[in-house]
């Protein structure tokens, strides 16, 4: 089930999410990555995929948090958060901006 | 492993506990693990979506079959209409978070009858994992 976030979210805390970094075997834990330029896409609406522009905050034992930009959620309607890399298990984070 | 709840109706008084229901499974994330007991930094809770952790400061009730009730404290409880996750972290036990989005202040204050029954309802439809 997605989490909601509100339109143009002003309040940082409120646009998190979390996501999980786990290895080729899907099991195995990722910790100390970091990420920059096309290691995360990020699409609104279903639509054409960016390089992501939020932040990314390591929790622990593979734990990240993705805060989008107020602009990554100035749309209604779904978001996406994709892994780009090829070190990470794929994964496809989903959520709604209401 | 991520486990989140879109929302999940709480009293406006704060006072009042609410509850998530999480799992607990071994380290091949897949077998379930029943009677545990939790303490200290056991539970980390956070009231904005994990920026911030604490340890648990509420209290567990054990459902059977892996699965557990947490009962946050009030002082857990995000005033501000924002997400409440619970991780767990113990060595014995595959690594997960438990998220819920919360709606504070959109329900009127039933004084406790709604708060509980509302969780355990949410804890028979279990959790929808991505």
């Amino acid at each position: 089930m997605a989490l909601t976030i509100a339109q143009n979210e002003a309040t940082a805390a409120k646009r998190r999410f979390f996501f999980e970094a786990k290895g080729l075997d899907g099991i195995s834990r990722l910790t100390g990555l970091t990420f920059s330029g096309s290691d995360l896409q990020y699409s609104k609406g279903y639509g054409t995929e960016a390089n992501f522009a939020g932040t990314v905050t390591e929790r622990a034992d593979g734990f990240y948090i993705y805060e989008p930009t107020v602009g990554e959620v100035d749309t209604k309607g779904p978001i996406a958060l994709r892994s780009n890399r090829s070190d990470i298990y794929p994964f496809n984070r989903e959520h709604q901006v209401v | 492993m991520i486990y989140e709840l879109e929302k999940q109706d709480i009293l406006v008084n704060s006072s009042v506990l609410i509850d998530m229901p999480f799992f607990c499974v071994g380290l091949d994330a897949i077998t379930p693990r029943p009677g545990l007991t939790f303490s200290g930094s056991d539970l980390q809770v956070s009231q904005d979506c994990g920026i911030t952790e604490n340890n648990f400061s509420g209290s567990v009730t054990e459902l059977g079959d892996g699965n557990y009730l947490y009962h946050l404290g009030a002082t857990e409880i995000d005033l501000g209409k924002g997400t409440i996750s619970l991780r767990t972290n113990r060595d014995d036990l595959y690594p997960s978070v438990f998220v819920v989005s919360l709606s504070l202040g959109d329900i009127p204050d039933f004084s406790g009858v709604l708060a509980r029954p509302q969780a355990l309802g949410f804890a028979k439809m279990g959790w929808l994992g991505f």
